[in-house]
C-alpha cells in the first residue's frame, strides 16, 4: 500500500468513513472491523502504538457507550440495584464503539501512515487551499522547534521549584506558560517570515508530483476497495 | 472537542460541515501569505498547549484554548483548528473524519463570537486579566452547550450523556477562564503590541 498516491487514500479513508456511519447491522460492522484491521496490516501500523491510540479514543466514548445500555428503554437484558439495561441499548452501544474503531483504525492505515508532505500533496491535489497547506506544512514543521520551547519554560519552572498542586498559584503559573508559549511563537513566526521575505517566498513553496498521474498500483487499490464497499453496500441494503 | 465516527447523526454532521466551510472561507481570506508563518506557529503552539495536563482535584484537564485564539484572531480561528485536529487525528487518533466539520465548528464558531463581543474591550484595556477570562468562559461555556446541543440533536438516546456533558463543562469553565485571564494578562504585560487599538496581528 506504500506506492498508492495520496489522493486515492484519502478518498478511501472518506468512503470507508461513510459506509461504515451508514451502516446499522452488527455482523456487518464485524466484517468492517476486520478489513480495517487487515488495512492495518497492510499499511504496517506498529501494533502497541496504534492500540493504544485506539484506546485513548475510546476514552472519549466510555461515557456514552457505559450509560446507553441504561438509558435506552426496551427489552430487559440484565440490572443489578435498581439499574436495568436492555437489550437495545447495548446493541447502539456496540454499534458505536465498532464504527468509532472502524473509521478511527483505517483512517490512521490509509492517512496517517502517509509521510506527512504526502498529507499536504494529497490534499492540495483535492483542491484544498493553497494557504492551507502551506500552515499544515508549517505546522508540522514547527510543532517539535516549539515543543522545545516549551521544555526550556518547563525547566525554568522547575528551577524555581514550582510544583503542580491544587491550588491558584499552580493554575497561575499553567496560564503564564500558555501566555508565553504564544508570545514565543509570535516572535518566532515574525523571525520565520523575514527568513522566508529573505528567500523570496510568494505564498507557496513548490510540492512535489502535484498533479502526478495515477499509476497502475493506484487503479488497482481503487478497483479492490469498490469492490468491498459495493460488498457492503448491497449486504446492508440489498 | 473530539466527537467521534459514528455517534452523530447525518444532519448534524452536514450543519456542522457547512458551518464549517463557511468560517474556513472566511479565516483563510483574512489570511494573507504575509500572514502564514503567523497562522502556523499558533496552530503549533495551540496545538502543543493542549497538551499540557492542569491538575484539577484528583484529576487533570487541558486547556481547549478557543477563547485566546478567538480573541486574537477572530475567523482565522477556523484555519488553526481545523490544522489542530488534523494533527489530532494524524498524530493521536482523536476525533473523527466525517465529524471534523461538528468538531471545528464547536471549537472555532464560539471563538469567533468571543471575538466579536471581547476583543475590542480588551485592546488598551487596564484589566487584560478580567476580558481574557472573560473570553475563555464565555468560549468554553459556548462550546460545551453546542457539543450537547448536537449530541441532543442526534438522538434521544443521547440526551443523558449530553445532560453528562453539560454538568462536567462547569468547573472546567471556571478553570479555563482563570487560565485565560493569566495568559492575557500575562501577554499584555510581555508584548503589549498585541493589544493595541489596532491590534498588530490586523495591521500586518
Amino acid at each position: 500500500m506504500k506506492g498508492v498516491d495520496g489522493r486515492v487514500r484519502i478518498i478511501a479513508a472518506v468512503l470507508f468513513a461513510v459506509v461504515t456511519t451508514a451502516c446499522s447491522r452488527l455482523d456487518i460492522l464485524t466484517a468492517i472491523m476486520f478489513s480495517a484491521v487487515l488495512l492495518a496490516w497492510f499499511a504496517r501500523l506498529p501494533v502497541v502504538e496504534t492500540i493504544k491510540k485506539l484506546l485513548s479514543m475510546d476514552g472519549f466514548i466510555l461515557i456514552l457507550i457505559a450509560t446507553l445500555p441504561f438509558t435506552t428503554t426496551g427489552t430487559h437484558w440484565f440490572g443489578f440495584s435498581g439499574f436495568t439495561a436492555s437489550v437495545e441499548g447495548g446493541q447502539l452501544a456496540m454499534e458505536i464503539f465498532l464504527t468509532a474503531n472502524a473509521c478511527m483504525l483505517s483512517f490512521l492505515a490509509l492517512v496517517a501512515a502517509m509521510p506527512h508532505p504526502a498529507i499536504a500533496s494529497g490534499l492540495r491535489g483535492l483542491g484544498c487551499s493553497k494557504n492551507l497547506i502551506q500552515i499544515l506544512l508549517l505546522t508540522i514543521r514547527y510543532i517539535e522547534t516549539l515543543r522545545l520551547e516549551y521544555q526550556r519554560l518547563r525547566t525554568a519552572m522547575q528551577a524555581r521549584g514550582f510544583q503542580p498542586r491544587n491550588n491558584l498559584h499552580t493554575w497561575r503559573s499553567y496560564g503564564y506558560l500558555a501566555g508565553m508559549l504564544i508570545v514565543r511563537s509570535l516572535d518566532r513566526a515574525d523571525r520565520v517570515l523575514a527568513a522566508m521575505k529573505c528567500r523570496g517566498f510568494r505564498g507557496s513553496f513548490p510540492t512535489v508530483a502535484e498533479d502526478a498521474k495515477l499509476t497502475k498500483a493506484d487503479y488497482v487499490f481503487l478497483w479492490w476497495f469498490f469492490l468491498a464497499v459495493l460488498f457492503v453496500v448491497v449486504w446492508q441494503w440489498g | 472537542m473530539h466527537v467521534v465516527d459514528g455517534v452523530l447523526s447525518a444532519p448534524v454532521l452536514a450543519i456542522g460541515g457547512f458551518v464549517a466551510v463557511g468560517g474556513l472561507t472566511v479565516g483563510l481570506k483574512q489570511v494573507t501569505s504575509e500572514k502564514i508563518p503567523q497562522v502556523a506557529m499558533l496552530s503549533a503552539a495551540s496545538f502543543l498547549i493542549t497538551l499540557i495536563h492542569i491538575p484539577i482535584g484528583p484529576s487533570s484537564i487541558h486547556m481547549v484554548l478557543n477563547g485566546i485564539i478567538g480573541l486574537l484572531m477572530g475567523w482565522v480561528a477556523f484555519p488553526i483548528f481545523l490544522t489542530g485536529l488534523l494533527l489530532d487525528a494524524i498524530f493521536l487518533g482523536f476525533g473523527g473524519l466525517l465529524s471534523l466539520g461538528v468538531n471545528l465548528s464547536l471549537m472555532a464558531l464560539p471563538g469567533v463570537a468571543v471575538h466579536y463581543l471581547f476583543a475590542a474591550r480588551l485592546n488598551q484595556s487596564q484589566r487584560p486579566f478580567l476580558w481574557g477570562a472573560c473570553g475563555g468562559a464565555v468560549a468554553i461555556a459556548a462550546t460545551g452547550l453546542l457539543a450537547a446541543l448536537a449530541l441532543g440533536y442526534s438522538s434521544t438516546a443521547f440526551i443523558p450523556a449530553a445532560k453528562v456533558v453539560i454538568v462536567s463543562h462547569i468547573p472546567l469553565v471556571a478553570l479555563e477562564a482563570f487560565l485565560c485571564g493569566s495568559a492575557i494578562a500575562l501577554m499584555s504585560r510581555v508584548k503589549p503590541e498585541l493589544f493595541l487599538a489596532t491590534p498588530q496581528l490586523e495591521r500586518d
